[in-house]
């Protein structure tokens, strides 16, 4: 199945799901690393206020080509993480829109790695 | 020295923004009656002073970065992501607006709004990236999750 960046998969809980609810994460991977060992990197969203943090990116409908399931979502931007694509369990849910997209990017290389992420 | 309250600066802004919206929706009353367009011409004016301002308080918060650093600015995030919600708001309504051809007049209100909307990024980047921040007490459910994903893909990995 081709990964793509950008996509948003609700990816199964990592102790098993009768742990809770999956948690979306967004690709930040492209589809050619994705591909190359079906593995991808994703970063995760959370609606939780308490967690709402100096390292959150707040997300609006507005970014994605689908509204967002809840309200008051955001990027936890510090916790990225890898995944093998067999872990996916079902389809897609959302795909962001890549003008919010670099924004996350940007914002992720600022504050996560001290780099500027510029788009090519 | 910081000289600028850029609370207050944005908190303006978040005002002048819903004057944006009055002009607008007299925009739309007036034009089922008849064909006018001053509201709009002044509503993109409104506009276009309010991204003028937010492109200066940009370029100033850059200038004064050092200053900045470590300093609490979680009231400055607050009112500028509360302006970003409205701005993603107002984005959307004139998208759906441009969507059916009788309002292709609304296209330099949406490029305004879509530059607004970039340059508040920009500004929420310098502030998030020197303002305080204090470690956790305590780790979130969430960094634990994301840990044992990590954690769990490795493993396979190397077949543990």
């Amino acid at each position: 199945m081709a990964v793509n960046q950008r996509d948003v998969y609700l990816l199964p809980h990592p102790f098993g799901n009768n742990h809770g609810e999956p948690h979306p994460h967004i690709v930040l991977s492209v589809l050619e690393a994705n591909q190359y060992e079906n593995t991808f990197v994703t970063v995760m969203i959370t609606s939780s206020s308490i967690t709402r943090d100096d390292f959150s990116f707040s997300l609006y409908d507005q970014m994605f080509e689908k509204p967002l399931a809840q309200k008051g979502c955001h990027v936890r931007m510090h916790l990225m993480t890898m995944s093998f694509g067999e872990d996916i369990d079902r389809p897609k849910i959302n795909t962001m829109k890549i003008v919010a997209f670099r924004q996350l990017m940007q914002r992720i290389g600022n504050l996560i790695f001290d780099y500027d992420f510029q788009p090519k | 020295m910081i000289t600028l309250d850029l609370n207050s600066v944005l908190n303006s802004q978040y005002r002048e923004n819903r004057g944006y919206k009055k002009l607008l929706s007299w925009y739309f009353l007036l034009r089922s009656l008849i064909p006018i367009s001053w509201p709009l011409k002044k509503a993109n004016r409104k506009l276009a002073a309010i991204l003028k301002t937010l492109k200066e308080t940009h370029a100033y918060l850059v200038e004064k970065t050092p200053e900045l650093k470590g300093t609490d600015l979680h009231t400055e995030i607050r009112s500028a992501e509360k302006l970003l919600e409205y701005l993603y708001e107002q984005q959307g309504v004139l998208e759906d607006h441009i969507s059916q051809s009788r309002f292709r007049s609304l296209q330099s209100a949406l490029d305004i709004t879509s530059e607004m909307i970039e340059v508040l990024h920009n500004i929420l980047r310098v502030l998030q990236k020197n303002t305080l921040k204090q470690p956790l007490a305590n780790r979130s459910e969430e960094a634990i999750l994301a840990v044992a994903r990590s954690k769990k893909t490795l493993n396979k990995l190397y077949g543990r």
